[in-house]
């Protein structure tokens, strides 16, 4: 029914938004607890954003509309995304299929690298830069990954192997061996990599880095349009691991404890709901506090020669140990 | 609307986007609007003023560090280019020969 | 003209700092793990644009006052100013000499003075609170 598709359109952005910042909240608290000292509440997200919200807006003078318009734009594009992946453990609310996904991805980053260029200061013009070579280099791995798995639904034969509905059907862990099992695990480790150079956090954090060009890409947004940015972050760091965990854990948790009807729903969501944490954890956190910045220069030879190589390797191992059984 | 390996539904796309667009233009508007003109508006260089530019750098130095990192590539691929028009042609040949093999022999 | 500095907003300032010379040895440990200073929210950020607090500590010269004359009018509003050490009240160590600003507050408004030369890492928080406690208590200076 058509009215249920468009309260769900309405209703699913809002939870998302909670749920991303609340996320956050965790990441922090979880990276200040290792680095042995209490961290911050875990509702400060929601406390910053409600600061950002109070702030006065100042657009500098020789911007354009696009500085403007372009926080918008990528929370919109951000929230699209979510309607197109299952959230929540429940389908997606429309319909499409993952090369869909992939250039919808995009456009959050292009919105941030085009709101730095139009703000007119050579600061953000340098964030951009490096933005624009971060996206470059992460879109290689993501690419090869997503497209091995749509080769091995489309070498078992199922009808459509790009949709997103095909991809829930736990396809990364059929008919491996334990070979094949080391394989997809490289691929999860590449894939949680490519997690953290998306979302711009260390050891990929070149474009904001706040101790050599102020501030980077946000140099010049301030008030409601850094508070949009913000929420932007939050949804992006959703988006993605809904992603993983498509591609990768796709299983609810009702079918294994055998409940039915609106406590399936409750058990899928919280299942969801760990299943983000963990891998935001693994992905983000840990980094976060373990390593540091690569530089620009070293950013496409770490996307394009390393990880590519690893997820060359274990697309190599997966291949063997399918030919082989 | 279908494609071969997948499909879209167009209609749904731009009524999700338009409510999508307005529900975000409606956080927008929480939050505040004011500024004041004169030096606020100034963009930040660190407290300096901002001079008169003298030229303007073209946008093809945007993507100045994946150059640089793959500057061995790039001069290997500049000494390829020699201008001589036989070695063009001769790559060429070359290559439609590969496609030409794997399409007889359906190779994939 | 200033627009008040709310209760919501004490739950996460964001500080901008301009500090020369020796008053910063004693800001560094606040973001460490002994001294946090992330668990009342408070956040060092390095534009202007994002700040709600400009941190000014050290002694001060004419020059460098021009330039957080301009910082301070760069920042968005609501703000407020914290004056660091003893150099920025009096000129501190440095009073005598021809090139420091003896009176910080004769140029930019300052809403915190904290004491010291420089400082302990408790002192700022101490001072911090206090200003906190002042806005919660319905004061605003």
């Amino acid at each position: 029914m058509w009215w249920i598709t468009l309260i769900e359109i309405a209703v699913f952005p809002i939870v998302a938004i909670l749920l991303g910042l609340l996320l956050l909240g965790i990441d922090r608290k979880v990276a200040a607890r290792m680095q042995r000292r209490v961290g911050p509440p875990i509702l400060q997200p929601f406390y910053d954003v409600r600061k950002l919200f109070i702030k006065d807006t100042v657009i500098p003078k020789k911007s354009t509309w696009i500085f403007d318009f372009m926080p918008l734009l990528s929370v919109v594009s951000l929230f699209i995304i979510i309607l197109y992946l299952p959230f929540m453990g429940l389908s997606p609310v429309l319909h499409g299929d993952m090369v869909f996904i992939l250039y919808l991805l995009i456009l959050p980053s292009l919105a941030k690298v085009l709101g730095g260029i139009s703000s007119g200061s050579p600061y953000a013009a340098v964030g951009s830069q490096r933005e624009i070579t971060n996206m470059m280099g992460y879109e290689f791995p993501l690419v090869t990954i997503i497209f091995f798995m749509s080769w091995k639904l489309f070498s078992f034969g199922v009808a459509k192997p790009f949709s997103v509905a095909s991809f829930t059907s736990g396809v990364m862990w059929a008919g491996l061996g334990t070979l094949g099992i080391a394989g997809a695990l490289l691929l999860l480790f590449v894939m949680l990599l490519v997690i953290a150079g998306e979302l711009s956090r260390p050891p990929f954090d070149v474009s904001s880095a706040g101790e050599e060009i102020a501030g980077g890409i946000t140099a010049e947004y301030s008030g409601r349009n850094l508070g949009l940015f913000y929420i932007a972050d939050a949804l992006k760091l959703i988006v993605l691991t809904t992603l993983v965990v498509v591609l990768f854990f796709p299983f609810g948790i009702s079918g294994f404890l055998g409940i039915g009807g609106w406590f399936a729903l409750i058990a899928d969501s919280i299942f969801y709901f760990i299943k983000v944490l963990l891998l935001m954890i693994f992905s983000e956190t840990v980094l976060k506090t373990s390593v540091s910045r690569l530089k620009v220069t070293q950013l496409v030879n770490a996307y394009w020669g390393s990880l590519l190589m690893l997820s060359l390797l274990g697309i190599f191992i997966i291949f063997i140990d399918m030919v082989l059984s | 609307m279908e494609t071969y390996a997948g499909f879209w539904h167009v209609e749904w796309f731009l009524t999700a986007f338009i409510i999508l667009f307005f529900i975000t233009w409606l956080i927008k508007s929480l939050g505040d609007k004011k500024y004041k003109s004169g030096i606020q508006e100034d963009i930040f260089l660190s407290g300096h003023q901002e001079k008169e530019y003298s030229d303007y750098i073209g946008s093809e130095n945007l993507y100045w560090g994946f150059k640089e990192s793959l500057r061995r590539y790039y001069s290997l691929m500049k000494k390829m280019h020699n201008g001589i028009i036989s070695e063009y042609i001769f790559w060429f040949y070359i290559s439609i020969l590969i496609v030409l093999t794997f399409i007889t022999f359906g190779v994939i | 003209m200033r627009k008040e500095f709310s209760k919501p907003m004490v739950k996460s300032i964001w500080i901008f700092e301009w500090i020369n010379s020796c008053g910063f040895s004693e800001v560094l440990p606040l973001d460490s793990s002994k001294f946090d200073m992330e668990r009342f929210g408070i956040k060092a950020v390095s534009s202007p644009r994002h700040a709600d607090c400009l941190l000014i500590g050290g002694y001060q010269t004419l020059k460098s006052i021009e330039i957080a004359k301009r910082i301070y009018e760069q920042m968005p509003e609501p703000k407020c100013v914290i004056a660091l050490g003893s150099c920025p009240i009096s000129g501190g160590m440095y009073w005598d000499s021809y090139n420091t600003v003896k009176k910080v507050d004769k140029y930019i408004p300052v809403d915190l003075w904290i004491l010291g030369c420089p400082p302990r890492p408790e002192a700022i928080i101490d001072g911090i609170i206090s200003l906190v406690n002042a806005i919660n208590g319905g004061k605003n200076d």
